[in-house]
């Protein structure tokens, strides 16, 4: 039940930061990433995006655990886009259909650090905003949707429901596993390798999606009968308002963007 | 008594300790127990104190992180919600998960399942084709407890086996156990109620905290009164109703921390009518 998505509960400033101002930064940072072309910055980005998990207090050892996680996916991309897109320009080194240059290279090192800078951004995100947060900066950045006749309030709450999901059904697949083997199934193949893990959880599958079913009409009743109502006129537990923190949060993000280019432009 | 240890226990536990959380707190911490051939042992402990915890090990869904584990006859478990038990579709799938599991098919598998729903006193044939998500929470109950005995175990680990059933169905249920206990099947028994493990237990298990507070025969579980108080627990009225007789000078001495109602009745109507009239 770890994984991605695991909130943090402590107290920081980027923990403070207004919800729909972490949200905007996290778009126009990941868009930045996606669409800089130029390695350094990216390369330059995945060593800044660390700074903040200082200031949210997130411990070393979280970090290095993500960075050990994905560090064989990043090797796969890295090998795939290396392998199989054959790369323009003078080859350094051919055979077959591979065809390795400079410049696939360079561009084989873009894509693996992208991922690199999305993963350490989303996973600075995940541990920093609660699902509530999460939500609430959903529906603030979609507010002005409403303006146009879209129901932003429902989406926003469909949303909500989706999340809170995600580690639903890994908790319903636990407590499938644990039934199952409690009248005698064995699950011993789930420790096996990738094949015969997914066979073994096939007999899960199908109580995993009856249950989760269930579980969604529960709690869209259980949602009812406290009077939920999206849209106009909700009001909420906690009020977030913008703060200083915010606007630097925002300052800070901007001239990234503005250094991005320049990097892009000038080095 | 206990038997003597020359007999093999179903069930050995050794300052077994286990954390949820790599960093959290001790969820049970240094449990010894051991449950012989055809006791019944009731746990008891407040909301939180690691009940569940312990059953789990027992029945090999969670491993010993540090301490010893032995299981030594087949183990059924009750879960403390149904819920959580029943993942087939239907009332009679559910209940033939387990023996199918066994190897068993056709005849004697269907024979299986409808010995499973008899003993836990469910209908078969009203019963067989109803969607779980349908059933009552106590139907439900019912449900998850013939899939338990459908297979046949040898020992029964029940968490919390008559919360939300009514006094009638509640009654027939520790009937059962009651038998069940009778033919030799082991049992550990997760109660709140004081009633359900003294109609039940002969030996008391109280965690507190995830350590063990007592762990003994019935007779010393009423006799701490300190534990007692503790617990909120009062025992029930013929336990104590034999207890002040007995400081009163009454002579009870046929009479065990078991016997029922009937039994105390007799002896004092036999020692009213008896030559000393009674007090000695
Ligand atoms: N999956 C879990 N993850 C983290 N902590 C857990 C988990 N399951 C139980 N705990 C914690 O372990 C402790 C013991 O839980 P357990 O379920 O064994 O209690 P219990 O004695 O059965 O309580 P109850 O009478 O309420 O059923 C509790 O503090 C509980 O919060
Ligand atoms: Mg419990």
């Amino acid at each position: 039940m770890r994984g991605f998505g695991s909130y943090l509960n402590v107290d920081s400033v980027i923990h403070r930061l207004h919800p729909g101002v972490k949200l905007s930064a996290l778009l126009i940072l990941v868009s930045a990433i996606l669409l800089f072309p130029s390695i350094y910055v990216v390369l330059l980005s995945s060593a800044l995006f660390l700074l903040p998990y200082r200031l949210a207090h997130i411990p070393g050892a979280h970090g290095l655990k993500l960075l050990q996680r994905i560090l064989p996916l990043l090797l796969i991309v890295f090998l795939i886009r290396l392998l199989l897109v054959p790369g323009a320009g003078e080859a350094l080194w051919e055979f077959f259909f591979i065809r390795i240059s400079r410049e696939s290279l360079a561009d084989s090192l873009l894509g693996t650090f992208r991922l690199l800078a999305l993963v350490l951004l989303f996973a600075l995100f995940a541990r920093t905003t609660s699902q509530n947060e999460l939500a609430y900066g959903i529906e603030a950045l979609s507010r002005p949707l409403e303006k146009l006749k879209i129901p932003a309030g429902e989406f926003s709450l469909v949303m909500i429901i989706a999340f809170r999901f995600l580690p639903l059904t890994s908790i319903e697949s636990e407590r499938l596993i644990r039934a199952q083997s409690a009248r005698g199934a064995n699950f011993d193949a789930m420790r096996g390798g990738l094949f015969s893990r997914a066979r073994a959880f096939l007999p899960v599958l199908i109580p995993l999606f009856v249950a989760t079913l269930k579980r969604c009409e529960t709690m869209a009743t259980a949602i009812e009968a406290r009077c939920y109502q999206g849209g106009a006129g909700r009001s909420r537990l906690i009020r977030y308002h913008l703060a200083r923190r915010d606007l630097w949060a925002l300052l800070l993000t901007v001239m990234y963007i503005g250094a991005g280019f320049f990097l892009v432009l000038y080095v | 008594m206990r038997p003597s240890h020359a007999i093999q226990p179903d069930i050995v536990v050794e300052e077994l300790s286990h954390r949820y959380a790599e960093e959290g707190p001790c969820s049970i911490e240094e449990v010894s127990m051991k449950l012989y051939r055809g006791e019944c042992i009731a746990v008891l402990g407040g909301t939180g104190s690691g009940k569940t915890t312990l059953l789990l090990h027992m029945a090999g869904l969670l491993f010993p992180q540090s301490g010893r584990v032995e299981v030594n006859r087949r183990v059924g478990l009750l879960f403390q919600r149904p819920e959580d038990q029943l993942f087939k579709p239907t009332v009679e799938e559910d209940v033939a998960f387990g023996p199918r599991m066994q190897g068993l098919q056709g005849d004697e598998l269907n024979e299986r399942v409808r010995y499973g729903c008899r003993v836990a006193g469910l209908d078969y044939r009203r019963f067989a084709g109803r969607s779980i998500h349908t059933l009552s929470g106590g139907e439900k109950r019912k449900v998850a407890l013939a899939g338990v005995l459908a297979m046949k175990p040898e020992v029964l680990l029940l968490d919390e086996p008559t919360a939300g059933l009514d006094p009638m169905t509640r009654r027939e249920f520790l009937r059962m156990i009651r038998e069940l206990n009778g033919t030799g099947i082991s049992i550990v028994l997760i109660t709140h109620h004081i009633e359900v493990a003294d109609a039940l237990a002969q030996h008391f298990l109280v965690l507190h905290r995830g350590q063990v507070l007592f762990h003994g025969d019935k007779t010393s579980f009423y006799d701490n009164a300190p534990l007692l108080e503790r617990l909120a627990i009062r025992p029930p009225f013929v336990r104590r109703l034999t207890r002040r007789l007995r400081s009163e000078g009454w002579d009870f001495s046929n009479l065990s921390d078991s016997s029922s109602e009937e039994s105390l009745l007799e002896t004092i109507r036999g020692q009213l009518q008896g030559p000393a009239g009674g007090r000695g």
